[in-house]
């Protein structure tokens, strides 16, 4: 290991060797300035997820 | 106001945060402020449901990046300092019922990810040396919000039960060439009578030294100094660990167990750290389902804990939980 900050995330990971599963990850802030990030797991974007959220609750109105 | 006032008699930092005061404690049912936000309801910290996880600063930081100068002047005798560093809450759902243990062991699994993610970005921060995350579990503990959630405190520097665990290992490596929590974690593995469970990759136990009658820590068998050194397949398998050891803990007495879960990992400081060993441990206050183990003059006073029980008897009782 080096004396540096950016081995951090690079450390080399051993064992099994399974795949992760995909990290959607959406950072957004709050009026008052404060960090807020949803974290969602899957194939489909957090964005995704949500628009298609959206447009089923459109949809519920709707009826 | 929020400082940090240096003790110079255990040549360590104490925060002063009085903002905190005022924080939220134990609101209403249907107050609470880490719930989504609901339609025409008033605005809480998290405005969408559609979530796995979410992670935000704490409205109540005992630390802030930009924190202010010190509200009084220090001294060579007293040194002060801005509280420098960075606290997070971490939502484990958008369902304000429920505890870490209800959740899926697939969506613990994922937690363990969104951890990772924590420590790599807030350790990445030219500031921050060291990331620090917990779970306080239960009325017995001091929670005041009751919506499931962890925390994180990313520290300006190494608190001092760390350092002081740094320097055990450090001792303990040049002595022997060898990492300390690596020959504890073979020690247990051996003896066995402490064990509670164990995985491929992971073993929970309670240790030959335990201060608290059920205090149970999770390791790691492989030399893994932090989250960022796990395979996808050891996370998964901390993951199903975790899952099983908060499985026995509330089966024990069928309560919901209150508990402090805390993990040291590697600092973030840029140094190497070569003795350093992930793992959890926990503090559970219950000694029996009615009876608390409080911090009285003993171990408050004197630093000396005293427990009024054997970890090999008390892992015996974990480990014969059916889950």
């Amino acid at each position: 290991m080096s004396d540096s900050k950016e081995t951090l995330a690079t450390a080399t990971p051993t064992g099994n060797p399974t795949q992760r599963p995909v990290m959607n990850k959406r950072a957004t802030r709050k009026e008052d300035g404060r960090s807020l990030i949803y974290y969602s797991f899957g194939d489909r974007p957090a964005d995704e997820a949500r628009s298609e959220n959206d447009l089923a609750a459109a949809d519920e109105k709707k009826v | 106001m929020s400082e940090m006032r240096w003790n110079p008699i255990l040549s360590e930092w104490v925060v002063t945060a009085t903002h905190r005061q005022d924080r939220t404690f134990l609101p209403p049912a249907g107050y609470c402020p880490l719930c989504p936000t609901a339609a025409g309801g008033f605005p809480t910290e998290v405005p969408e449901a559609d979530y796995d996880f979410v992670v935000f600063d704490n409205k109540f930081p005992s630390l802030k990046i930009d924190a202010g100068q010190p509200s009084i002047e220090g001294n060579d005798l007293y040194p002060v300092r801005p509280s420098q560093g960075i606290c997070e809450v971490v939502l484990y759902s958008s369902n304000h019922t429920g505890t870490l243990t209800d959740l899926s062991t697939k969506k613990i699994q994922e937690l363990v990810r969104v951890w990772r993610d924590r420590y790599e970005e807030l350790g990445s921060h030219k500031d921050i040396d060291y990331v620090f995350i917990f779970e306080n579990k239960g009325e017995a503990i001091g929670v005041t919000i009751h919506h499931p959630h962890g925390q994180i405190y990313a520290f300006s520097y190494l608190p001092p039960k760390i350092m002081r665990e740094l320097t055990s290992e450090k001792e303990h490596l040049e002595r022997t060439g060898r990492c300390l929590h690596c020959d504890i974690v073979q020690g247990e593995i051996k003896e066995a009578q402490r064990i509670v469970a164990q995985s491929d990759h992971f073993i929970a136990f309670i240790p030959f030294y335990a201060r608290y009658p059920y205090e149970v820590h999770i390791y790691a068998k492989a030399h893994r100094g932090s989250l960022s050194d796990f395979s996808p397949g050891e996370e998964n398998d901390l993951g199903t660990l975790l899952h099983k050891v908060l499985k026995k803990y509330d089966g024990l007495w069928n309560i919901s167990m209150p508990y402090m879960m805390v993990m040291h990992q590697k600092p973030t400081d840029g140094k190497d750290w070569p003795g350093c060993h992930f793992h959890i441990e926990f503090y559970p206050p219950l000694r029996t389902p009615q009876k608390l183990k409080y911090l009285a003059g003993c171990e408050s006073g004197a630093g000396t804990f005293v427990n009024d029980t054997l970890p090999e008897e008390k892992a015996g009782e974990l480990r014969a939980v059916k889950i």
